[in-house]
Parts: C-alpha cells; structure tokens; sequence
C-alpha cells in the first residue's frame, strides 16, 4: 500500500503545480520534500519491506496486475529519486528560462512518478508502461529548455532508447507468451518460466538492449555526451542521476532472476565491453574542453565500472554496484550543479578559459572539492566504498580485467583534478574575477549533497548491511541458477 | 436492423429538405442524433413492436442476407460513433462548402450504410452492394470542391481505380459461386470443408485471389495502395477524415469476416501473399511517409502503414480474438486519426494550408490544439499510455504467438520508423519557431468534442479491456 502512497504524491502535486501558475514552483518543492519526508517515514515505520506491496488485477483478459513491491535494492534506488528530485527542484528556482514555468516543475514530478514505479512495479508490463513513461518528460525537458542543436540532439536521444524499449517489449511479449496459460506478466510467474536456452538467449538479448542503451553502456552511449551537454541542467540532473539507473537496476531486478543461465554464458564478454568503455570514455574525458562534456564522459566511466561489477555476479560487484548507484547519482547532481552555476555566471563552460574561482568564491570551492573528490573516490569519500567493491569484484573474478579496470582511479584522477584545476585554481582572469559566491538556495542544494559525501564515505555500512542479504541471495542464486522468488522481496 | 431503414430515411430525408433550405446547424444536429440514436438500436432487434436486446442472439434478417452478431453490432455501433464524430466535426466544412449541406450530409450517411452492409454481410452480393452504396457517395463525396482540379483528380482516381477494384471483386465472387454454386457464406464454407478436393481447385484459386485482391485495394495495402495519398490530398479534409478513419475500419470488418468465416481452410493459398503483402504495406507507407510535408499525406502513408499492422491480424486469424484486435485497432486508430485531422482542420482554415511547417509552435499560440495533436501523434506512434500502445501491442503478441516472429520484428522496427514521422508533428509544435501569432478562433462545441477525443484515447488505452472482451 506504501507503494502506492509513493507514486500518488508526485503525480497529484505535478498536476497542481501544472494549474497553480506562478506559485508552481512552492508546490513542486512542496510535493517534493512531502514525497521524501513520506519515504522516511514508511522506512522507518515498517517492519519489513514487504509492507510496501501493492497489487490489483489491472487488465484481466492479459493477465496484467498493478502490482507495486519494493526489496532492498529497489528500496534504495527509491530513496535516491526522492532525496534528489527535491535538490533538482530547488536548483532551478531562479535565474533560469524555466524557473517559473509550470509545465516544467509539472513535468519534473511526472518523471518522479515513472521513475518510482519504474523502481517498484512486480509485474513486467507495468513496469514496460512507466520505463516509457519515464521517457516522455525528460524528453520534453531536454527538448524544450535545450541548448544548441537541442531538436536534432534529443531526437537522437529519444529514438535511440525508443528503439531499445520496443525491442524489450518485444522480448516481453516473447516472455509472456512462454508462461503457461492463462498467461501472466507477474514477476514470480516470469522467473519461475521454463524456456530452451536459445529463446532464453533472444529475449535476454532484447531486454539487455534496452538497459544497456539506458545506461548507456559503451558502444550504445553515441547518444549520451550531447544529450547531457545540450540538455538544460535539471534534465542532465534527471538523466544522469536517475534515468540511467534505471538501466542497472533492469538488470538486477528483471534479467538475473529470469535469465540466469543467458547472464552466466555472457558475463564474461559483458565485462570486457564495460572495462573497455571505461577506459574508452576516460580517455576521452581527459581531452574534453567543456566541463559538461568532461562530466558526460566520467559518467559513462562510472557506470561502465558499476555495470562491469555487477555482471561479474560476486558478491562485493554486487554489493558495490548497489551502493556505487546510489553514491554516483548523488555525486553527479552535485557536479553538473555546481557547473551550472559556474558557467551561468561565466557564460562560458571552456575549461581553459576559466580559473581563480577559489578566491572569490570560498563556499563554491569546498563544496566542489568534496564532491569531486567524491567522484574520484578518494578513501572516506562516499565513491571509495563503492569503487573499492566494484574493482575487487572485477579482480575476483579475472585478475587482468581488474587491473585494467582499477586504471580508472588514475585515469578519473586525471581529468577531475586538471578540471578543478583549471577552472578553480590559479590566476582570476577577466570572466572570474567578479564571481560571486554561493547564494543561500544554493547552498541549500549543495549542503545535503556534501554531507551525505561524507556521512556515506565514513558509513558506507548504512547502505551496505540493509542490502546485503538480496545481493547474497543474488549471487548464490546465480551460482546455483535456481531461484527462491519468495526470498527476494523479504 | 431497423436502425438501417431508419438511416436510410434520414438520408433520403436530408437529400429532400434542401428544397427548404434548413440551416446547417438543424441538419448536422438532426443527423447526430438519429445517427446515435441508431447506433444504440443496434443494440436492439424489433421483435411485433417490441424491442427485445440482440446481443448474443445472433439474428439474421432478409433470408440469411445479413446477420447481425456481436461482431456486426460492435462494429455497427463503432461506425455509427465515428461517423457521429465526423459529423460533430464538421463546422469548418459547411462554412467552406455553403448551401451544400444537405446533399453532403445525405451521401456520408448514404455511405455509413453501406459500411454498416459491410461488417454485417452473411451473403456475397451481399458485401458487394456494401461496398458499392459505401464507395459511391464516396467518389461524389471526393470531388466536391469541384473548381479545385486536385479534388476533381482525387475523384476521379478513385473512381477509375474503385471500379476497376469493384470488378475484380464481382469477377472472383462469380468464380467462387462458380465452383461452390453458392453466394452464402456458411454454404460456402460448408462446401469446402466436405469437399478436400475443393483446395486444389483452380477455379476457387483464382476466385479467392480475386475477392482477395479487391479487399486489398479497399483497405488500400500494397501494391493497390497508390490511389490513397491523392485522393485524401485531394478530397476535402473532413471528407478524408470521413475515408481514413470509417472506411477502412469497415474494409477490414468485412475482409476479417470474409475471410475468417469462408477460406480460412484455403489459407494455403493467401497466406504466403498476404504475410508478404502486410509486411510491404507496413514499410512502403511508414518509409514513404517519412519524406512527407504535407499532413494529410504524411497521414495517408501513416494509413496504409496502420493498414499493414491490421494485415497481421488476417494472417494469424484462428479464432475469434482477431476480430476484437480488428475492432480495438479501429477504434483506437479512427479516434486518433479523427483528433488529428480535426486540428488540421482548424489549421488549414486559418493558415491556409496543411504542412507540417504551418504547425510551427503551435503550443505556444494554441495550446490544446497542439495537446490534442500530440495525444493522438503519441497514439498512432503506439507509446504508452495511449490506444494506440495497446492496439500494436496485441498485433505483436498475435504475431509472436502464431511464430511470425519475422513479422514482429519488422513490425517492431516500423514503430520506430512511425515514431520518427510522428514525433516530426510534436517536434514541429513544441520546439520549432511560432509562425502564428494569435491564437485561432475555435468554438467551445469544437473544443468540447477535442477534449472528448482525447479522453476516449486515453481511456482507451488505460481500460483495454472494455472493447477488446466485447466478443
């Protein structure tokens, strides 16, 4: 029933913030903290998280439920959205084309919606109708508030994962088809299903096309470094903090417990491509000369190294894939905001052409340190728990692509610290030397993001312990390629 | 049945009363209600001045002529809605066409029972008087802007192609009585289920193909598909409304009846064709729509692309589910089609022409005419949670289930290609420069039946249920 609670906020507030004018903004935020306060609380007031589940038969003569469920994985992911969709909120209040426009904060909210149930839903195709759900809005937003090129730009973007989506709905109905009659979308039902290996190989192909696209996962990713550049920085925010979660957690929650035996068969070819697109996409990171783009490039690397440790299947690629999603979305919203601040008072996002910030701008430059250093995963930084799990993962299971994968560390060093450097250190020139320090909504999007930097590099068990026992069960399920479904939801 | 002599009054009445020159506000609002009116009688069979409900009685009327099922009802009412909403529709119309009303409006419902002849044949000739007192008023119907020589073109191209059509479905129907010395259907089916020699008969062979190919060209597939573009240029634009959205769906209730009813067991020799023939009819028309400008073209192709996904539906035809796919289909692609020509309409009155650049920013002048537009884009295109998704969605699980899985992927990768096309619309709405600055004039009844259009799209994709279990 808290389920249900959970996608009904967001969706009631985006509609009164889309009728409420110019007060749009004070509702969105309203809904927003509403949502995260409610989240606390049901976290806090149940005693398991089976309490969250929801279920009503939808469309009978399909065999569609809505059914709502949440484990510990997803539960996290949940809390993900909701901590960030507030922040996302607060930092576009003022001083930008869509500050006070009410179809944007509406749209925001949509995409909150979608992208709770994307993370909740127990049945497949529900959780098909909101992964497209979630699409429409981000869209929107990129397409309307874009930079440069915005319509060609996002067009690519939204045919790309369009055609991963309808293959993944083609894999779906391949799937519902295999259940016995009458046949059924449920998760449990989809698990539980008897397939020969080649079919078994399709579909796990479909859906991987899919995720993979989301996420994006090298060579899919040609859509995402203009994506995120041109779109404007909430929808980056949206994009990168939350969208591409989506993708991962696709995987743990839709392709491991239905195709076991396809992911054991193709993980080790899955791993390379991911270690190859880290390497990939740092390299190409270190050459950029707009910090947006050198942001877009890290995060393919971040989530090639998060998707590289969960299709190892270990437990600490698991584990570290789980808390590293959580940590990188968290990290990302900081960087791409503090960016935006920097290049909407610059006007200019050329790394070279700024520098000096530090001396007029203090608070800014604490902020970005921590949360770039964050992003590097430097020990007691949130990012060091997870890469450290994700790259022990990765070594556990082939030596040489760990160490090919731990290049990261250095290669993330690389192109941060020379970022930081040359837009933050050194001498003020005529575009900095009037910069003007963080103003107090700023500070307020900021502050949360820093301290959970820190509270997570120094407690990363708070993350950890609440999801070991699904990723234990993960892992022993795929070791023994049997499966308790009863188990994953407790 | 009663609702057909009714309709055919109102029509002969329409076509005298413009002796009187009654206002078109009388005529169009007299229409709609008898139109609706018969629609519920469907529902109805008239039993010694009684009324007693039909559903599920299966009655025929007219020594076996016609036979109203659940599947004629549904479609009967399907058509008399969609034509009732065409008629709503029609204020820009009359003020385009004066002093005609009356005539006009006699041929659409001229036409409406034909299409209701169409989905409720039990009896060759049967279908082929359908079809002609459909396409008759049609070809008029085509060209009454007579000093444009584009509708003057488009009339007679559908003429010529119509007839030439109408003739090769006479010819296959006198063959396959010919063989099975029977026009009635069940007989018909009788014969070649108790006579296995029938198969091979080249006779029988010939004559399906024929019909077979007749109902291609009226359900305008591929290779008969070129005279479509044209003529719904040409024609007017409610006109076109009128062809793309009612005709086609009584097209394919009549192919689907046809042809699930009498020669399912001769699918050995339609079935290879047709499986080729839908495929081609999905990609010529959602490729060719791509390079379109005008919208009424781009919606033409998008017609025969739609046509191609309700083939699929023929070709896995073995029970009677295939009939709901067709009448969800329809449902949801007339409703969506209607919405979508219904803002050209407004567009076309007032920019003075149909591009798809003419709907640049629209959002911003005229914001639920672009919302409208973008529901019924999204529809077509098939995303969730629109009609739309769902009418693809159980083409595609049909597809998967009969192990078409060819056509599904093929199918799947012309939703892409139909998204691209469509999304050109939205792109061309919300994101491109605004041409118009002030908004157009629309009245509260127009926009009363826009807002309905909308919600019935959603509607329809959010309970699917309620038409897809109808029978």
């Amino acid at each position: 029933m808290y389920g249900l609670i959970l996608l009904f906020i967001p969706s009631v507030f985006a509609l009164l913030a889309l009728f409420s004018g110019k007060s749009a903004k004070s509702v969105a935020l309203a809904g927003a903290v509403l949502q995260l306060a409610f989240t606390v609380f049901a976290f806090y007031s149940l005693s398991s998280t089976a309490e969250f589940s929801f279920s009503t038969p939808w469309i009978s003569s399909l065999g569609i439920s809505f059914s709502l469920g949440q484990d510990a994985i997803s539960l996290v992911l949940v809390f993900l959205t909701n901590i960030l969709v507030p922040l996302i909120i607060l930092s576009s209040f003022s001083g930008r084309p869509y500050s006070d426009n009410a179809n944007f904060y509406a749209l925001v909210l949509f995409m909150q919606t979608a992208l709770i149930g994307v993370f909740s839903a127990m049945d497949c195709f529900l959780f098909y109708i909101f992964w497209e759900a979630a699409l429409i809005p981000v869209y929107f937003i990129a397409a309307i508030w874009g930079g440069e090129d915005h319509i060609k730009i996002t067009f690519k973007f939204f045919i790309y994962t369009i055609f991963g989506s309808l293959f993944m709905l083609l894999g779906i109905i391949m799937l519902y088809l295999q259940t016995p009659a009458p046949h059924s979308f449920a998760f449990a039902d989809l698990a539980n299903v008897q397939i020969s290996s080649l079919v078994e190989g399709t579909i796990f192909g479909f859906f991987l096309l899919a995720f993979a696209i989301k996420m994006p996962i090298f060579p899919l990713h040609t859509w995402q470094p203009d994506t995120y550049t041109i779109s404007p920085t909430p929808g980056t925010m949206l994009l990168s903090g939350i969208m591409l979660k989506m993708g991962i957690f696709g995987i743990i929650r839709w392709i491991i417990p239905i195709f076991p035996f396809a992911f054991n068969d193709w993980n080790f070819w899955l791993v390379t491509i991911s270690v190859v697109g880290i390497i990939y996409a740092s390299i190409i990171a270190i050459q950029q000369k707009d910090f947006k783009r050198l942001v877009a490039f890290s995060s393919i690397a971040h989530v090639g190294l998060i998707s590289a440790g969960l299709f190892t299947g270990t437990l600490e690629g698991v584990q570290g894939a789980v808390i590293q999603m959580f940590n990188h979305g968290i990290n990302v919203v900081g960087l791409f905001f503090i960016l935006e601040i920097i290049s909407q008072r610059t006007n200019s996002r050329e790394i070279f052409s700024l520098g000096g910030i530090v001396h007029t701008a203090p608070k800014l430059a604490i902020c970005f340190v921590i949360i770039m250093l964050g992003s590097v995963a430097l020990p007691l930084t949130n990012g060091f728990a997870g890469e450290f799990l994700l790259l022990l993962g990765v070594y556990k299971y082939n030596m040489w692509l760990g160490a090919v994968a731990g290049l990261t560390i250095i290669l993330g060093a690389v192109y941060s610290l020379r970022m930081y450097k040359n837009v933050m250190l050194g001498e003020a020139n005529q575009t900095t030397q009037n910069f003007k320090d963080l103003t107090i909504t700023e500070m307020a999007v900021l502050m949360p993001i820093c301290a959970i930097v820190i509270i997570l590099g120094l407690f990363p068990n708070l993350i950890l312990s609440f999801t070991e026992p699904v990723s234990q069960q993960i892992v022993s399920y795929l070791a023994e390629n049997s499966y308790a479904i009863s188990g994953l939801l407790k | 049945m009663i609702s057909i002599i009714i309709l055919s009054l109102l029509g002969l009445f329409c076509m005298m009363s413009g002796l009187f020159k009654p206002s078109t506000k009388f005529i169009v609002g007299l229409s709609i209600g008898v139109i609706l009116g018969c629609g519920t009688l469907f529902l109805t069979h008239w039993d010694n001045f009684y009324l007693i409900p039909a559903w599920d009685l299966d009655i025929t009327y007219y020594n076996d002529m016609a036979f109203f099922d659940n599947y004629a009802i549904s479609f009967s009412i399907l058509l008399s809605l969609i034509v009732a909403t065409v008629f709503s529709l029609s204020e820009y119309h009359f003020n385009q066409f004066k002093n005609y009303h009356t005539e006009h409006i006699a041929l659409f419902i001229f036409a409406l029972i034909g299409m209701i002849i169409m989905v409720s044949f039990d009896h060759l000739a049967m279908l082929f008087v359908g079809i002609e007192i459909m396409s008759i008023p049609l070809y008029i119907l085509a060209g009454v802007n007579r000093k444009d020589t584009n509708s003057n073109e488009s009339s007679i191209k559908y003429f010529l192609m119509g007839a030439f059509a109408s003739g090769l479905l006479l010819m296959g129907m006198t063959l396959i009585y010919g063989e099975t010395s029977s026009f009635h259907l069940d007989l018909i089916a009788d014969y070649i289920q108790t006579n296995p020699a029938a198969v091979g008969s080249p006779i029988l062979a010939i004559g399906v193909l024929l019909v077979f190919a007749g109902m291609l060209f009226k359900v305008s597939a591929f290779p008969f598909h070129f005279w479509t573009p044209d003529v719904y240029q040409g024609a007017p634009t409610l006109v076109t409304t009128f062809m793309s959205t009612s005709v086609k769906v009584a097209g394919f209730a009549a192919f689907f009846r046809l042809f699930y009813n009498c020669f399912l067991d001769l699918d050995g020799i339609w079935s290879d064709s047709l499986a080729i023939i839908s495929i081609l009819t999905i990609t010529v028309g959602g490729v060719t729509a791509v390079f379109q400008n005008s919208m009424k073209r781009l919606l033409a192709f998008s017609s025969i692309s739609h046509a191609g996904y309700l083939l699929i539906t023929l070709l896995v035809a073995n029970d009677l589910s295939s009939g709901s796919t067709i009448l969800y289909y329809g449902a949801t692609y007339a409703f969506a089609s209607i919405a979508a020509f219904a803002v050209i309409m407004v567009v076309e009155n007032y920019s003075k022409s149909d591009t798809v650049d003419s709907f640049n920013g629209l959002a911003k002048s005229n914001p639920l005419l672009a919302f409208v537009m973008t529901v019924a884009m999204l529809s077509l295109a098939g995303i969730p949670i629109t009609g739309g998704f769902f009418a693809k969605f159980y083409i595609l699980s049909s597809a998967i289930e009969a192990d078409y899985y060819w056509i599904a992927v093929i199918a799947i990768i012309n939703a892409i290609i139909g998204v691209y096309y469509y999304f050109k619309v939205i792109i061309a709405m919300y994101f491109k420069e605004q041409n118009a600055t002030s908004a157009f004039p629309i009245s509260i009844f127009y926009s009363t039946i826009l807002a309905i259009l909308v919600l019935v799209i959603i509607l329809l994709g959010v309970f699917p249920d309620v038409v897809y279990s109808l029978f």
